[in-house]
């Protein structure tokens, strides 16, 4: 219940995202200008998100001041098992970037303005605390170079081009279920590319995709 | 499953199967709403949102970041600050800029729309900070004594010489709020050549050789005496100098002190802000 800020006793910023976790504490605390702190670390790469997602710069100012600010005031909300600040700073940031580019659309309805696209009552264990620190540009380009070319395709129209898996299908000329199909074994895929954790994934059985049927070539 | 209007509760096998379009965000708003509504009420573990959703954040990292454009940072910046003022104002601070522990319940976003309307100009953001000094001020501030009104003209000046010093290149805006109900508040402006510009109200008599001393704290945490003042009899102080130190998260903090030219701050703080807004 104290709310003066500083140091939390006991807690060492033993690593980068440690050092968010303090800073983001202090934010909640009240200490409103250390957002600047997160916003000196991740600015860049929140702009360049809602920039590919928006495809309009204005918009992605908008959408990069609207998720700084939306997360100054939710940073008492953070909750630590949820994933880093990093990660957690991005989702918001895609979520208002999708839906600014969703209000664009005039036939689309309006996403629900706060909820976020992550479930509630769900953690992981933290398989990604481990690996994160060393996840850089590279490792993920190349993540992402293990996947076909057509499941890399529906995480990119899904995740930076705003389209629903239907949408996605329409586009595409694929099948709604095979478009779900490529996005939970790209998902997977990506996963176990990271993290090296793919126990799960190998035998990954989905009810209307079809595992084990090599995804063909591009759908140029 | 595609019905836009209206979503029957889902199945568990239902939602696993949304679950790869829900975690990237590609589903209609009232997949998602049936979804959450799902997980929300059911017993079973769904460890797949987990298991597909921990990577996706992490797409991002696939893309070269974009440096923003510099102006950016300060609106961020302006608009925390001046949001986290309106809160202050609604509620007593707490010595040294902190917020109550249980923050209110955020307000609506706006519509980005008028958020746009808002930013045009690059110092819009001096305007809103002006606009909390009105939400701040107004309300409680009584000018109806004809004393008080001259007070407050003089106090009007030194808020535009504040404005000003806090829209010139590298300026930052610090909202000095008190530390108990009644107590002064104020704006101050810090200069990134070492000016300071500082408006305050609500200052009680000094008697003596007493004086209000303004202080400028760093992040080594040691207070740095910038300038000493007395107010006018209806509670109007006003301070400038262009020997302070600079750099990024100074706070601004005024104690009373018996004598000018005190070395360290005599406790308590009677208002204190965070400079804000350096671009």
């Amino acid at each position: 219940m104290n709310p003066v800020s500083g140091p939390v006793p006991g807690r060492l910023a033993s690593s980068a995202d440690d050092a968010d976790r303090l800073v983001l504490e202090h934010v909640a605390a009240g200490d409103h200008g250390e957002i600047k702190i997160l916003y000196d670390r991740y600015g860049a790469m929140a702009f360049a998100l809602a920039n590919r997602i928006t495809g309009d710069a204005a918009l992605a100012e908008d959408v990069v001041q609207d998720a700084f600010v939306g997360a100054w005031r939710n940073a008492a909300r953070y909750e630590q098992g949820r994933g880093s600040v990093k990660t957690w700073l991005m989702s918001i940031v895609h979520h208002r970037a999708i839906d600014a580019t969703r209000r664009r659309r005039p036939t689309s309805e309006l996403p629900e303005p706060e909820a976020g696209p992550t479930p509630g009552p769900l953690t992981e264990p933290d398989v990604w605390a481990e690996v994160a620190g060393r996840l850089d540009r590279d490792a993920v380009v190349g993540a992402l170079g293990t996947l076909s070319d057509v499941q890399r395709e529906a995480l990119e129209l899904g995740y930076f081009g705003g389209l629903t898996q239907q949408e996605i299908a329409d586009r595409t000329g694929a099948p709604l279920g095979t478009v779900k199909s490529r996005m939970r074994l790209g998902l997977l895929s990506l996963r176990r590319a990271l993290t090296g954790d793919g126990l799960e994934a190998a035998g990954e059985v989905t009810p209307s995709g079809e595992p084990g049927r090599p995804e063909g070539s591009g759908t140029g | 499953m595609t019905d836009r209007s209206a979503m029957p509760p889902l199945s568990c096998e239902e939602v696993h199967d949304l679950a790869p379009g829900f975690v990237l965000g590609a589903l209609e708003p009232a997949e998602m709403a049936a979804v959450r509504a799902h997980l929300a009420g059911c017993p079973n573990a769904h460890a797949e949102f987990a298991e597909l959703g921990g990577v996706v954040p992490y797409l991002a990292d696939s893309l070269e970041p974009v440096a923003p454009p510099p102006a950016l940072r300060g609106r961020i910046v302006a608009a925390v600050a001046a949001e986290a003022a309106t809160r202050t104002a609604d509620a007593p601070a707490m010595p040294l800029a902190s917020a109550p522990a249980s923050a209110p319940a955020p307000a609506p976003v706006g519509s980005l729309d008028a958020e746009r309307a808002r930013r045009r100009s690059p110092l819009l953001w001096v305007a809103s900070i002006a606009a909390v000094l009105l939400i701040l001020g107004l309300g409680a501030w009584n000018v109806s004594l004809r004393r008080d009104l001259d007070g407050a003209q003089a106090y009007g000046t030194a808020v535009d010489r504040v404005l000003a010093l806090a829209g010139s290149p590298g300026g930052q805006a610090a909202i000095l709020t008190p530390a108990q109900p009644g107590g002064p508040s104020g704006i101050a402006a810090v200069g990134s050549d070492g000016r300071v510009e500082i408006a305050m109200r609500g200052l009680a008599p000094t008697s003596q050789d007493e004086v209000y001393e303004a202080w400028v704290i760093g992040t080594d945490q040691k207070p740095v005496a910038i300038g000493s003042f007395v107010p006018d009899a209806a509670g109007f102080g006003t301070m400038a100098t262009d020997r302070a130190p600079t750099g990024a998260g100074l706070t601004i903090a005024l104690t009373r002190e018996p004598t000018a030219g005190r070395t360290t701050p005599t406790p308590p703080v009677l208002s204190s802000g965070v400079a804000l807004g350096s671009i």
